[in-house]
């Protein structure tokens, strides 16, 4: 079944009359930078409806990890929210104290990261680590925590979860520790769940089995995903919608089918291009987006893109282009000079891409 | 896991040990009797040292002779070197655990600390005061300690274990006499503890998974208590399994400075009046000291860290 | 191993002085964390000419040179005899005729602290010089030969490092009477052993490098491998450690004088003279207290001072 197809299954959540779980509004982050504060995610406005899941991609540095710790409120030092706001089910929850934000993260926000090898404490056995965000939200007895952990590990598909809990993390397969990870954000039931490149670091075989688990999550709980990638084979498997972020901006967002169909940024255009495909007999060659991603920066003048365009004019230099309305209906788009509907050849060489 | 090493390290010491007594000028019975050298001593010595046997067989002889606790006879003090020990080294126990408990307790939080705020004014401060203690002599400090609290303000005692005379000392006055040698003592090692503790825990929390906690819900208090502490141990316990043999020359230092009647006291006294029976007997039981000192840490590591129990790292 | 202790991977830690020294464990011949990855014939810069450059090392220098003024130009200047005693005026707190007062047996301090300093450098100098060099050798020889005698000679080394050093030179000092010299000796063979440690990691990175199996396959010779390739490269990182030595040496000192087991009396030495202070300590001779250990801790610190400042400067010139 290729992508395409599964997502059909899929009721488009994306309709506006649906309940948001998480809207971001104009959000810019800034660091302390000696030479000026530079703005390492800038203005991004974002839905995540509920049960949806919401891919974001862009290569790395474009601000899609630091949207990611700005939703947790766990910005790095020196890092800030500048303006804009963060509304989870409504609530504006970018300028809550410290104390009331750790009641959120793990309740009501869980998140999985992407390195499952360091990203559990090496001293503790795993069913401990993974009770805490018990303990700290609920009152729950460490006899019914225990029971509550198991269950939990038992359902993202571990076998023998009793013996998972007893381990330490050094003795279970990156895998396993991935699904720990799922379980330790899932335990507490929360309407959101940020997932920051959770297959990078594990093997193809593995990294399909997880996506999974976190499509048959969403599918039971209702629960909405945020999945950062930089894979565009990622993102088919599982989103509903696409967001790509170049140097800290939105430059499009689309539905998924909308967006393979119709993309227009020449940016999106190029990184699907650049998915390399495992039987790629008709598109000959891989594309390669010339030149580097830029340095985060105080201020810009111009498409952030101009410089690696392919479609750049003169009016790109003169002023960053505002997020309008793009090709399709839900369909958002940064650019004054769009590329053209894709054409045949390079869409399905696309396709089949992303579809390993 | 360096238990074999600990081996290496009594060797060491032992030959060291029993090299020097063959190298001391005059020859070993000369040295180890003194001025107590009479012919009948000079034959009961040779006799039990057994000069007369080559160097190997009299190695293991000495060998056997530690082992059997036999440290020989101070011909100075006209008292075994067991004894002379047995009455020292309760005294620099109790003033070594005071200073190691009292360096980690302050070590430990302000370390911590100042990993939780780093490059702040606070934490300036204290890296300089670190860097200026890390260099001070420690007599420096004692004579200031009993200058200004012992001479100047009388608060505490400037030496000794007791009042002169009293033979049965209470718990309460055994600590009030070794406050001011173990707070001495303790001030330099937490110089350094504290530098430990800091940069450890530093490197912890940039861990991913204190992130994790972190998003679990937990307050970096929390995080710190479940997560860092624990990590943040496992080099810093090695760290100070290295810094015993400085612990043990600021003990000679300490109670020299104190007139605290320990093991650094009786070296010090043995090496004014070339008292070698002694002196020897004190270097060995000094290098047990480390090794066991040593093990202890090793065992404490891995109680801390199970990738080490599995033979993980 | 992520919170890896500094044993198992080879790093060793001194967060005071924050030295790393990297100890590649057997078999192991990876670079060498401390030295600049310069590939040859870069030279790496001079320590001192880095040092110079470097606005925080000049404190470190101006109070050394302070020291050395004091102690060796001093004695020119200022005419009173450091042994000369006079009863009439013995324990006098600092005056016009005697600045930094006078000991038990009426001898001019200030005299005596010059002599002190020339024994304390004299002998910080020259010991941290010559263990470097028995470190280097030693060094060099464990990590050219490599194999079961590499692996002999660093256990050997980490069980000396277990040995407190204090401890060894009161035995050492107990059983040959010290002269200068002989506390030179006694000291270096304390304070080669982190140089040892640090020339073998340099050797074992460089002889991992191709140039060098490439030279030694055309019949250069491990001597010149090592003036050639090894020294100049760890010689930033041995200069630093000398001074570290430097500063140890001179507490060390320090401590044998205090204890009586240094340079036999009438011989001045800052230990010596704070002895003498703790001995008079309830007449209050508190200038008998400060004055030789304010010098100590001055020495002291400006040696370490000096060599962390250089390191940091060496560290971000290597990268």
């Amino acid at each position: 079944m290729s992508p395409l197809d599964e997502m059909k299954s899929v009721p488009d959540v994306s309709s506006p009359e649906t309940e948001d779980v998480l809207e971001l509004r104009s959000l810019r982050v800034s660091d302390s930078h000696p030479a000026g504060a530079r703005r390492l995610v800038d203005d991004v406005s974002l839905r995540v409806g509920q049960g949806e899941i919401l891919g974001i991609v862009g290569e790395s540095g474009c601000g899609k990890s630091m949207t990611a710790m700005a939703i947790m409120g766990l910005l790095p030092k020196g890092c800030a929210i500048t303006s804009g706001s963060i509304l989870l089910g409504g609530r504006n929850i970018s300028a809550l104290q410290p104390s009331e934000y750790n009641r959120i993260r793990g309740k009501e926000i869980g998140m999985v990261f992407q390195d499952p090898m360091s990203s559990l404490d090496p001293t503790q056995r795993v069913g401990l680590q993974v009770a805490d965000s018990l303990r700290v939200h609920t009152d729950t007895k460490s006899r019914a925590a225990r029971v509550r952990v198991v269950e939990t590990l038992e359902s993202v598909g571990l076998p023998e979860p009793a013996k998972v809990a007893d381990s330490y993390p050094h003795q279970l397969s990156g895998g396993m520790r991935q699904r720990v990870m799922v379980a330790m954000a899932i335990l507490c039931g929360p309407r959101l769940l940020i997932c920051d490149e959770p297959t990078t670091a594990l093997d193809v075989t593995v990294q399909k089995q997880v996506l999974d688990l976190l499509r048959g999550i969403r599918d039971s709980f209702g629960t909405s995903i945020v999945l950062i990638t930089h894979d565009f084979g990622v993102m088919a498997r599982v989103a509903d919608r696409v967001a790509v972020m170049y140097a800290g901006q939105l430059v499009e967002e689309a539905p998924m089918g909308d967006f393979y169909r119709s993309r227009a940024h020449p940016y999106s255009d190029a990184l699907l291009r650049a998915v390399p495909t495992l039987h790629g007999t008709r598109s000959a060659r891989l594309w390669a987006i010339p030149g580097t991603p830029p340095t985060p920066a105080a201020h810009r003048e111009g498409c952030a893109f101009a410089d690696r365009c392919v479609n750049v004019r003169a009016d790109c230099l003169n002023a960053v282009p505002a997020l309008a309305k793009g090709p399709s209906p839900h369909h958002r788009l940064r650019c004054l000079h769009p590329v053209e509907p894709a054409d045949g050849a390079s869409t399905s060489s696309a396709e089949q891409g992303v579809g390993q | 896991m360096r238990l074999g090493q600990a081996c290496v390290v009594l060797l060491i010491v032992s030959v060291l040990t029993f090299l020097l007594v063959r190298m001391l000028p005059g020859g070993p019975v000369q040295a180890l009797l003194g001025t107590h050298n009479t012919p009948g001593a000079a034959a009961a010595l040779e006799q039990k040292l057994g000069l007369d046997k080559p160097l190997a067989v009299q190695f293991l002889t000495w060998i056997g002779s530690l082992l059997r606790a036999d440290l020989g006879f101070s011909y100075v003090r006209q008292s075994s070197v067991t004894s002379l020990i047995a009455a020292s080294l309760p005294n620099s126990l109790l003033l070594g655990v005071m200073a190691f408990v009292m360096a980690l307790l302050v070590a430990i939080p302000l370390g911590v600390y100042q990993a939780l705020h780093p490059n702040s004014w606070s934490d300036f401060a204290a890296t300089t005061a670190a860097f200026v203690l890390y260099s001070m002599p420690i007599f420096f400090i004692g004579a200031l300690a009993i200058l200004y609290l012992s001479v100047y303000h009388p608060v505490f005692p400037p030496g000794g274990v007791g009042p002169a005379g009293v033979t049965d000392l209470s718990w309460a006055t055994r600590l009030y006499y070794a406050f001011m040698p173990a707070t001495v003592l303790a001030l330099v090692q937490l110089a350094v503890w504290s530098r430990y503790v800091r940069s450890s825990m530093l490197d912890t929390l940039a861990k991913d998974y204190v992130r994790t906690s972190r998003a679990q819900g937990l307050s970096m208090g929390q995080t710190v208590r479940r997560h860092g502490l624990r990590n943040a141990s496992v080099p810093v316990i090695q760290l100070i399994g290295l810094s015993l043999p400085a612990l043990i020359g600021g003990v000679v230092v300490v109670e020299s400075v104190f007139n605290y009647p320990g093991m650094g006291y009786l070296l010090w006294q043995a090496a004014i009046q070339y008292d070698f029976p002694v002196i020897l007997g004190v270097t060995v039981i000094a290098g047990l000291a480390v090794v066991l000192g040593t093990l202890l840490a090793d065992l404490l590591h891995l109680m801390v860290d199970p990738r080490v129990r599995d033979g993980i790292g | 191993m992520e919170s890896g202790s500094p044993q198992d991977d080879g790093l060793l830690v001194d967060p005071v002085r924050a030295e790393v020294i990297h100890v590649p464990t057997e078999g192991e011949s990876g670079p060498a964390a401390l030295l600049p990855e310069s590939v040859e014939p870069e030279r790496s810069p001079s320590p001192m000419a880095v040092a110079l450059r470097h606005p925080a090392a000049r404190v470190g220098l101006v109070v050394i040179a302070a020291l050395v003024v004091f102690s060796y130009i001093g004695p020119l200047i200022w005419s009173a005899s450091p042994n000369d005693t006079d009863l009439l005026v013995i324990l006098q707190p600092p005056s016009s005729v005697h600045p930094f007062g006078t000991d038990d047996v009426g001898r001019d301090v200030l005299a005596r602290m010059m002599v002190g300093g020339q024994v304390s450098l004299n002998i910080g100098v020259a010991a941290a010089a010559l263990g470097c060099a028995i470190g280097v050798v030693y060094g060099a020889i464990s990590g050219f030969a490599g194999g079961r005698l590499d692996s002999v000679m660093m256990r050997f080394v980490d069980g000396m490092l277990a040995i407190p050093v204090l401890v060894l030179l009161i035995v050492l000092a107990a059983a040959f009477r010290p002269n200068q010299l002989l506390l030179i000796l006694v000291i270096s063979l304390t304070s080669w052993l982190i140089p040892a440690r640090l020339i073998r990691a340099g050797t074992l990175s460089m002889k991992s490098q191709d140039f060098i199996k490439a030279s030694q396959a055309m019949g250069s010779t491990s001597t010149r491998t090592l003036r050639r390739h090894v020294l100049p490269n760890s010689v930033g990182i041995i200069v630093v450690n000398a001074t570290f030595q430097v500063a140890d040496a001179i507490l060390l000192v320090a401590y044998l004088s205090f204890l009586g087991l240094g340079i036999p009396p009438p011989t001045a030495t800052w230990g010596g003279i704070m002895s003498t202070g703790i001995s008079y300590i309830n007449e209050q001779a508190w200038w008998l207290i400060y004055f030789p250990g304010l010098a100590i801790l001055l020495a002291v610190v400006a040696f370490n001072y000096l060599g962390d400042t250089v390191r940091d400067a060496y560290d971000v010139t290597a990268r």
